[in-house]
């Protein structure tokens, strides 16, 4: 079997116990908490013959295992429960909202690559000159800004103070780009500062690093002109751990976007997850966490892949 | 430790690091970088300030006071006052108490089980180390925040919740490093040779294996403290942490959300708070990183 292939394939297995672990962990989370769920979701404001109905509805009558076992049976068909508020499915919720929590994330790493990648090699070819030190005097203080306050700091100064930009609300970028946008910029740049500066910290040691390699005094040595050197050289391999990164962050953005979509009142799935919290409505946020994890394991499974394919010593090594 | 260290040096094997030395170096290093400095200044100042809070002579962080709604900052109200004119400044210090000791408690809650198992994981069977290690990985593929939103939403909200949340979520990213430190320094000649002479296991690992692992560790524990702050503050700002009249720097810029247009100082200033000790810290962490271990320095 050629290694890529075999990887591939050692890769998805070793997902399974992960799955089933992440399937537990969020059943545990209804079913094992301290207290009986049904008091912890009415909040010990139900009467007596609510917390029983409660009990049944959530099947608390039976053995732990079954309760699992039918659980995860009705996960795999694709049904996640309805919410105890409003009783609408948690599927139905999570396909509405899902495209605005992926656009505000895939903005929000836009902006990061766009910013932080330049920012990291130039600090790093003028190593040591102002543009350095200020890049990495910027990165510093970014890394230290709470993403919702840096939200709230530029709702004061573009939409209060200049005027340009709505305060809350939302259209969608598929039905409007041009509005869409205008809704969404300062939540995204709230959202990817803190990853533009961790990129722009990562590609500006790793260019440093590539840079003192003996394959780029050779490329140098057979007088390749520097801004080749630069882009097909060392930028291209200094790039493949920032791919990593951005991996790893995705997650942290799905879980960031929760914070943002809240301050900026955008009807994503962070906002669901928090709301559902403020109502105790414990199987809407079983459901939207299984279902966050999922996906934060599966792209983390691609970005490894990705990183596999990118630096050719994995792929045949 | 004493004899086995005679001997190894009779037998040519580099002692290990006397630890007396190796701080020195580290302190003197450090000495030298002023940005450490400035960290480490930042850092104690507010925590000084914090602890000092009720002998600063401040207005109540709690008292009503009706009559002195929204005052812009100067003179007798620094930072201004709040929507119930409660001296912004006063509730920023105080709120630095609640936030600061937060994320204290919750750096030492992770901090003691996490590398107590980080080095069981490290020295023991693969057997026994794998099964940490899982389950670690278990923890780690939730994403961070929504993790401590789950386990808040089981716990209920509070700032009992938001310690055991973080605490669990940092837990794992721990482990992991200190398995790795603790792996690596194994390795290393003088364990070995310890381990030759026959000291007893775990006297190798209280004396030699968790001492050498504790300067690397710390230095990554004291950068996790950056970013607990900011999660706590996130989470305390969702609502999750100790409710009102109690102020966080959270809770503080959750209520400032609905008054930006007329008094954006309530916002600004408990969040200045939060950016400059997160700064503090990370400022402390690189620069103590880098004087440790000098192949890290760019």
């Amino acid at each position: 079997m050629p290694p890529l292939l075999r990887n591939i394939l050692t890769r998805v297995v070793a997902l399974v116990p992960i799955l089933f672990g992440l399937s537990i962990a969020s059943f545990a989370l209804v079913h094992v908490i301290p207290g009986d769920p049904a008091l912890v979701m009415l909040g010990g404001e139900g009467t007596p013959q609510q917390v029983v109905e409660l009990r049944k509805q959530l099947g608390l009558d039976r053995p732990l295992h079954i309760r699992y076992l039918e659980w995860l049976g009705r996960v795999v068909r694709g049904d996640l429960g309805e919410s105890l508020y409003n009783k609408t499915r948690v599927v139905d919720e999570l396909i509405w909202r899902f495209p605005t929590t992926l656009s505000l994330v895939c903005l929000a790493l836009l902006i990061s690559v766009l910013i932080g990648v330049p920012a990291g090699l130039l600090s790093a070819v003028y190593r040591n000159s102002w543009v350095d030190h200020v890049a990495r005097l910027l990165t510093l203080v970014s890394l230290s800004l709470p993403s919702f306050w840096l939200g709230l700091m530029l709702i004061i100064l573009f939409s209060l103070k200049l005027n340009l930009l709505p305060i809350v609300g939302y259209t969608s970028v598929v039905t409007d780009l041009w509005s869409g946008l205008r809704f969404l910029i300062l939540p995204s740049c709230a959202l990817g500062t803190y990853l533009t500066a961790l990129l722009a910290r990562l590609v500006r040691s790793s260019v440093l690093e590539v840079l003192g390699q003996d394959y780029i005094r050779t490329a140098r040595a057979k007088g390749l002109r520097e801004r080749v050197v630069l882009f097909r050289h060392a930028l291209r391999n200094a790039l493949i751990p920032a791919v990593t990164v951005m991996g790893i962050n995705m997650g942290i953005l799905l879980g960031g976007s929760a914070v943002i979509e809240t301050l900026f009142v955008l009807p994503g799935v962070g906002q669901l997850v928090i709301t559902a919290l403020y109502n105790r409505d414990l199987p809407v946020i079983q459901g939207l966490i299984l279902y966050i994890s999922v996906l934060y394991v599966l792209i983390n499974l691609v970005v490894d892949l990705l990183y596999t394919y990118l630096d050719p010593r994995l792929r045949f090594g | 430790m004493a004899p086995a260290v005679s001997l190894t040096t009779s037998h040519g094997i580099p002692p290990p690091p006397r630890r007396v030395e190796r701080w020195g170096r580290v302190w003197r290093q450090l000495r030298r970088n002023r940005l450490s400095l400035a960290g480490s200044l930042i850092v104690v100042s507010l925590l000084l300030l914090a602890l000092a809070a009720p002998l600063l002579g401040l207005a109540s962080p709690v008292k009503l006071n009706i009559g002195q709604r929204f005052l812009s900052p100067g003179p007798g109200h620094w930072f201004g006052t709040d929507q119930l004119g409660r001296d912004v400044l006063s509730r920023v210090l105080f709120g630095a108490r609640v936030s600061l000791m937060a994320s204290l408690l919750t750096m030492f809650g992770a901090a003691l089980p996490g590398v107590l198992l980080g080095i069981v994981a490290g020295v023991s069977s693969a057997r026994i180390s794998g099964i940490i290690m899982r389950l670690m990985d278990l923890l780690m593929s939730f994403p961070p925040l929504l993790l401590a939103v789950a386990v808040a939403a089981a716990l209920g909200t509070g700032t009992r919740s938001i310690i055991i949340a973080l605490g669990v979520v940092y837990l794992p990213r721990i482990v992991r490093v200190t398995r790795g430190v603790a792996l690596s320094v194994i390795a290393q000649e003088y364990v070995m040779a310890a381990q030759a002479l026959g000291s007893p296991r775990w006297r190798l690992v209280v004396r030699t294996v968790l001492p050498n692992c504790l300067s690397v560790v710390v230095v990554q524990l004291s950068l996790y403290f950056a970013e607990v702050l900011l999660a706590e503050a996130a989470l305390s700002f969702l609502g999750l942490g100790e409710p009102p009249p109690t102020p966080t720097w959270g809770n503080i810029l959750y209520d400032s959300q609905k008054y930006i247009r007329n008094a954006p100082w309530i916002a600004f200033f408990p969040g200045c708070a939060i950016a400059l000790s997160v700064l503090g810290l990370n400022l402390f962490g690189d620069a103590v990183r880098d004087a440790m271990d000098p192949r890290l320095r760019t």
